[in-house]
């Protein structure tokens, strides 16, 4: 994987590390002031869910780039598998917890993924890749 | 919805008889751009339908099923208007040119 590449991956990485912390922020005080310590915990878990699995896509692009294409199409795809089996499992035993705040869970998982979907196609038009390492 | 395009071109081409990495112009995008969408268009209609479906699935884990049911019937209207949009403009043109 090109040096450009790299910058790419690790910048979609921080940035959206920065977004999504503050959408935790946001949505914690949202969260709070509308059901109190269960909002403010429902909407940090919702943007945390958010950020390991829109990080788990840019990591595994990330990754697969430095293998061989069957490598590649490997760590992607399967990563795309564990993320879809991984996400509906913890959605499906965080519904029936009782310090969960549905509609701020839901509200902050639905602005921090729709918030990092923007930013990934902000940071990815506004990247150039170099056709050749120079190193 | 880029599932069931993948989908719908493995049947579509073991179908015929071809092999499923035998390239064709049947993608859901390539159908889109015939009836008459644009590029930006017809990547809309993949992100309304997307929205809509992943939107109404995490909606039945939190959210009470009435205001869900009618997201939906809402969503659902306004993304098959989006869709076929080129052809009721053609329609609508059509009718308004014989009067």
């Amino acid at each position: 994987m090109s040096s450009s590449s790299e910058k790419l991956f690790s910048s979609i990485l921080k940035k959206g590390a920065l977004l999504i912390g503050a959408i935790a922020a946001v949505g914690g005080l949202i969260g709070f002031l509308l059901a109190s310590t269960n909002g403010l915990v429902s909407a940090l878990i919702g943007a945390s869910m958010a950020f390991v699995f829109v990080s788990m896509t840019a990591a595994s692009v990330w990754i697969g780039g430095k293998l061989s294409l069957g490598g590649f199409f490997g760590v992607v795809l399967g990563g795309w598998i564990v993320k879809l089996l991984g996400f509906i499992v913890l959605v499906a035993t965080l519904r029936s917890a009782d310090f969960i705040v549905g509609p701020v869970l839901f509200g902050s998982v639905v602005t921090s993924i729709i918030g990092s979907l923007v930013l990934d196609a902000i940071v990815v038009t506004k990247t150039r890749i170099a056709t050749f390492d120079p190193k | 919805m880029p599932l069931l395009d993948f989908t719908l071109a493995v049947l579509r081409r073991l179908r015929a008889g071809k092999s499923p990495f035998a390239a064709d112009r049947q993608h859901i995008h390539h159908r889109l751009q015939d009836l008459g969408h644009s590029h930006v268009g017809s990547v809309l209609v993949f992100y309304i339908w997307t929205a809509l479906i992943s939107l109404s699935c995490l909606m039945f884990f939190f959210l009470p099923w009435q205001g869900i049911v009618a997201f939906i019937t809402v969503g659902v209207i306004v993304a098959t208007v989006f869709t076929l949009w080129p052809i009721i403009k053609k329609r609508v043109g059509a009718k308004n040119e014989q009067f």
